[in-house]
């Protein structure tokens, strides 16, 4: 009896430690993606943060390619940018994936095959007139394309809400001097006139973009590049116009602690606000009538509007608002741990040139593929078209890109503007603090 | 020899007891920190299969990285006022609830309701509440204090007070319940003695009571200061480090450069900056706590 005491005395820990051992040791895993078996056939996976209709897209790809499903795993950006290192560098990582250009791409990009011999073979020499330029170029590491553009996004517009405009008796700026004059009749009515969202640096970032692209078209990206000092004139001007924007009764007091998303999108399509600075990605949930539904989700009572867009204003008078700046709002690449790489390809030429476009072209996103035209038959109001039209024009005649290649680059100049938000006088010293970060940087 | 022999057994059984919460805290806690070590002398981004040793270069970085210090200086600004502010609420919660005032145990329930709130509710509904428009300023304009509307967040010189008034206003709860516990412990024979004696009630609170709620201002101040170390999520979500780096804390730095900027290896000296910190009150907790029981 002592004897079997003593014995459990032993074996029960042991046993627990041995359980706890083996399960820290094992994988769980059944042996790496894209997981398949004769009578099941290829299994894909597919892992991003931004595409509309996904399951729609799944299942016409899926119909497409009879033994191939598709496992799509969504997440929230932020979770995304987490997720995504482990599972590339795991033996269970998706064959496909999700990508943003800039410091994103320039990161993730060893971990894509390059997609060129099957571009070459599928589509043939020409395939890059499938494609909108700036789609490739941002999404391309010297001769390697590392992705293929999932849809077409632009920053450079204001949308605004014409029953505000025509309540309050005035007409959509094309200066910065006109927008005080309007933003004095809209506050005076009540509204924020534009709804902004400083918290975010990426809000702030393209609202300096549409000032300093619209003042000397070109110059920043020049900077980026490193062949121009941040604290050049041409930006010290820059920064003083945008910090302009926050003392001149444009953007509402208390701007830094509100998000883009939701709190000015919101108040925008609320009625609440004249103005929001955003880009061709806000088409969709504006001037569609299953988008704005969807936007309306986020607000009490019916949405406000219509909406339209229109060029950011100039910041001086006899210049002429920026011209559109973006390229892919994001693109698809193969992993290189893919074990289907040719399905996978599949996939990606689906999401990127074939049926997916077609998807994303009926929800009114803009498609990366030049010979798909985007769907206007759900507007609104009809003469939103027009606009929706040359918004699709501008994609072709890009100024630049949206995204920083230089994550440190990006985030300097994000927090930047954050202080010369909170202290316009600091500008010299926030854009110095720019260039030094600019100069370190090994390009 | 057979008394030795049930000795040894005893204690080989309570090693053997001891190994499996052994491997998990080594094997999870303690492995990990030393990764982080050998992560932080490298230029790794975090996703390339391959880094290269830099020495002690990420942490030269770090005496020279401005927006550091601002994230110290912000941490500990935050740190020492969450923690007096909030042991100072909570105590004095717990004391009223020990009198015979109305409505005290509606009390007890409504300043622990805010604990078990998610930060992200928090945050979101701080946001709403706190801005140029939001109910604070409606209520401050509604009784004549326009002069004090403010976007409270979205102004750098109080942002971070409001961060620390939010924090404190969610958390008061957990240190009252801390201390109403321990006052409860307080022998009621030396209360009684005291009044006996003639002690009024604020002598009785500082000579009697005060000197037995020695163990929870100190567990309080350790878990309250490692607590405000680890703040990320009410940041992110209210101000982000702004305006400015005004509300910039040492979490969000290392979320900044580990995740956002690629940098895992200068993250990780962040992090361990941040491990080196409240690895100072963990031995203050325990050095203290080994002073009391002697």
């Amino acid at each position: 009896m002592r004897t079997r005491r003593v014995q459990r005395r032993f074996v029960v820990p042991v046993a627990a430690t041995i359980v706890l051992s083996l399960a820290a040791c094992g994988s769980g895993s059944d042996g790496g993606s894209g997981g398949d078996d004769a009578s099941q056939g290829v299994r894909l996976t597919m892992v991003g943060w931004n595409i509309a209709a996904a399951e729609e897209t799944v299942a016409a790809f899926e119909e497409e390619h009879p033994g191939v499903t598709v496992e799509f795993r969504p997440y929230a950006y932020n979770d995304y940018l987490q997720a995504l290192r482990p599972a590339l560098t795991g033996s269970d990582g998706p064959d496909v994936f999700q990508v943003q250009p800039g410091g994103m791409l320039a990161n993730y990009e060893p971990l894509a095959v390059d997609l060129v011999p099957h571009l070459e073979e599928s589509l043939g020499a020409q395939w890059r007139d499938s494609f909108y330029a700036a789609g490739l170029e941002q999404l391309a590491f010297d001769d390697k394309q590392a992705a293929l553009p999932g849809i077409m996004s632009a920053a450079g517009l204001v949308y605004y809400n014409q029953s505000v405009l025509d309540e309050v008796g005035v007409e959509v700026p094309t200066t910065f001097e006109a927008w005080e004059t309007t933003c004095a009749a809209v506050v005076a009515s009540g509204r924020q006139c534009l709804a902004h969202g400083a918290k975010d640096a990426w809000a702030n970032i393209d609202l300096f973009l549409s000032v300093i692209n619209s003042d000397e078209p070109g110059l920043v990206y020049d900077a980026i590049a490193g062949d121009t000092a941040w604290d050049a004139p041409e930006f010290v001007t820059a920064a003083t116009e945008f910090a302009s924007l926050f003392q001149n009764g444009i953007v509402a007091d208390g701007a830094a602690s509100r998000a883009e998303y939701p709190d000015a999108f919101n108040e925008f399509v609320g009625g609440g606000a004249a103005f929001i600075a955003l880009g061709t990605w806000n088409t969709a949930g504006t001037m569609t009538t299953e988008g704005l539904a969807l936007s309306a989700e986020g607000i009490s009572g019916e949405p406000s509007g219509p909406f339209y867009s229109a060029p950011f204003p100039a910041p001086q008078s006899g210049k002429e608002p920026t011209a559109l700046f973006g390229g892919p709002d994001n693109g698809w690449a193969i992993s290189a741990q893919s074990a289907h790489p040719d399905e996978a390809y599949d996939l990606v030429e689906f999401l990127t040139h074939g049926g997916g476009q077609d998807v994303q072209a009926a929800l009114a996103n803009f498609p990366a593929n030049t010979d798909v035209a985007i769907s206007t038959g759900d507007v609104v109001v009809s003469d939103q078209v027009e606009n929706i039209e040359a918004q699709q024009a501008g994609l072709a005649e890009l100024v630049g890109p949206r995204q920083i290649s230089y994550p440190d680059l990006e985030a300097a100049l994000g927090q930047a503007l954050s202080t010369i938000i909170a202290d316009p006088g600091s500008i010299e010293d926030a854009l110095s603090e720019v260039e030094q970060v600019s100069a370190g940087i090994d390009r | 020899m057979t008394v030795r022999r049930s000795d040894r057994r005893a204690r080989l059984a309570g090693l053997l007891w001891l190994l499996p919460a052994l491997i998990l805290v080594v094997g999870i806690v303690h492995v990990g920190i030393v990764y982080n070590g050998v992560i932080s002398t490298t230029d790794w981004n975090g996703i390339a299969p391959t880094w290269r040793s830099i020495g002690l270069d990420n942490y030269t970085a770090i005496i020279e990285d401005d927006v550091f210090l601002a994230a110290m200086r912000n941490t500990a600004v935050y740190a020492v006022a969450v923690t007096v502010l909030q042991l100072g609420a909570g105590l004095g919660v717990a004391v009223l609830v020990r009198t015979q005032a109305r409505g005290r145990n509606l009390l007890r329930v409504l300043i622990f309701v805010p604990v078990v709130l998610s930060p992200a509710i928090i945050g979101t509904t701080a946001r709403y509440l706190l801005d140029q428009e939001g109910a604070l300023n409606d209520v401050l304009r509604a009784v004549g204090m326009d002069g004090l509307a403010r976007p409270w967040l979205a102004d750098s010189t109080f942002a971070l007070a409001t961060l620390v008034a939010i924090t404190v206003w969610q958390y008061t709860g957990y240190s009252f319940v801390i201390y109403d516990a321990a006052i409860s412990q307080v022998d009621p024979a030396t209360l009684e003695a005291a009044q006996i004696d003639g002690a009024s009630n604020r002598r009785t609170f500082t000579a009697v009571v005060l000197p037995n709620l020695r163990g929870a201002h100190l567990v309080l101040i350790v878990l309250t200061a490692i607590s405000s170390l680890k703040t990320f999520d009410l940041v992110v979500l209210t101000t982000a480090g702004g305006p400015g780096t005004s509300t910039e804390l040492l979490t969000l730095h290392i979320y900044e450069q580990t995740i956002l900027r690629f940098h895992a290896g200068y993250g990780a000296a962040l992090s361990l900056v941040l491990v080196a910190i409240a690895l100072v009150f963990a031995v203050l907790q325990v050095r203290l706590s080994r002073l009391r029981e002697v």
